[in-house]
């Protein structure tokens, strides 16, 4: 073993990260070589002075800076929400609004037509249904209800519109006695 | 509460962490805040900039307690978190061109040595004094300089060194090795 391959090899020998035949070959040069032997030693002493060495130390109010600062952070991250609600308050407002007035024209929709979605058709809600758009659409005195009730006022009319009225009145039932079979 | 600290390990007080215990915090905090100032300081050679780093290193640990995975040790994740910002401070700084060559020198008044009463006798005995072995460390190129800091100084094994340099255990073990005797070699020459 030469001195460079010994100084190569000094970290290892003091670590014992070396073989033993490896180790007997550095101590065998160690016997012969005092250059090498003083070199160890002096490693020896460095790594010592290292391990030893003053530390820096932080501020005695390290702990404390530190809290300001990660509340500065939170209060930071608070800051952009709110500025983000803000910016979009205007809009979002608006949003809010839209929708309080759908729902507002939805309820009172509901209340003037109630149970107008999802009806169950009775025989007597089709009798109205069909009816009651001509009574409507019709002059009062076409309607069944009034040949009915006012017969005289019926009667001081032209005879064959009533005939006709009749004969309507006929067709209606028809349809309606139609719809009930079907059922 | 954690009352007896010393119970727990790193990576214990980081899952109480994780689970909103800021006690563990403040411990995990008390237990690094001294070793990764040693350790930046070894970067940017000033006190007060290497302090700021390690308060940003510990807010990031704040914040992002929940990145931590058991699958590293958890001073070898803070070490890297701290060297990170330390290299991005660096790479500000040279953009800024605030750094001069000079600047890169080591200052006595940075480091603060203590006084002789205060030295470990053991020390005291030994061939060199800290004031020459610590400017000999800061004359070190910067690669064999960050490795012996965290092998010789902070004490580190040579895996956490790995990786937090991120180089491997061969490469880290070659450093020290070269780093100690380029050291032993500007003591030599100083002590002429
Ligand atoms: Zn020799």
């Amino acid at each position: 073993m030469n001195c460079y391959r010994f100084e190569t090899l000094i970290s290892d020998y003091l670590g014992n990260n070396i073989s033993h035949s490896m180790k007997s070959e550095m101590e065998k040069h160690l016997g012969e070589c005092p250059n090498c032997r003083a070199k160890l030693e002096d490693m020896k002493q460095i790594l010592h002075s290292l391990h030893k060495l003053p530390k820096l130390q932080t501020s005695a109010n390290f702990n404390e800076k530190l809290m300001e600062k990660i509340e500065h952070h939170k209060s930071k991250k608070k800051f952009i929400f709110k500025q983000f609600v803000y910016k979009y308050s205007q809009p979002l407002s608006t949003a809010a609004a839209v929708i309080i007035l759908l729902f507002g024209v939805y309820y009172i929709y509901n209340s003037i037509f109630p149970n107008m979605p999802n009806q169950k058709i009775s025989t007597s809600e089709i009798q109205n249904n069909i009816l009651n758009p001509t009574q409507l659409s019709q002059p009062a005195n076409n309607s069944i209800n009034n040949l009915q009730k006012k017969p005289q006022y019926v009667k001081a009319e032209n005879d064959d519109s009533s005939e006709t009225n009749i004969d309507q009145r006929n067709n209606f039932e028809n349809k309606i006695k139609m719809v009930n079979k079907e059922k | 509460m954690i009352n007896n600290n010393k119970k727990y390990s790193d990576e214990e007080l980081i899952f109480q962490f994780q689970k909103g215990n800021e006690h563990a915090y403040l411990e995990l905090v008390n237990r690094y805040k001294d070793r990764l100032l040693n350790f930046i300081f070894g970067y940017v050679h000033s006190k007060e900039s290497a302090e700021d780093i390690v308060q940003d290193t510990f807010l990031k640990l704040y914040t992002s307690a929940d990145m931590y995975r058991e699958i590293a040790k958890f001073s070898t994740w803070i070490f890297t978190i701290a060297a990170n910002l330390a290299k991005t401070e660096l790479r500000k700084r040279k953009r800024r061109k605030i750094f001069s060559i000079t600047d890169m020198g080591f200052d006595d008044k940075d480091y603060e040595i203590p006084s002789e009463s205060n030295v470990p006798e053991n020390s005291i005995n030994s061939k060199y004094q800290m004031k020459y072995i610590l400017k000999a460390i800061y004359k070190l190129d910067e690669p064999f300089k960050t490795a012996l800091i965290l092998r010789d100084i902070q004490e580190l094994s040579y895996e956490e060194v790995s990786n937090i340099v991120d180089i491997s255990i061969g490469t880290v073990k070659s450093r020290i090795n070269r780093g100690r005797l380029k050291l032993q070699k500007i003591l030599k020459n100083e002590n002429k």
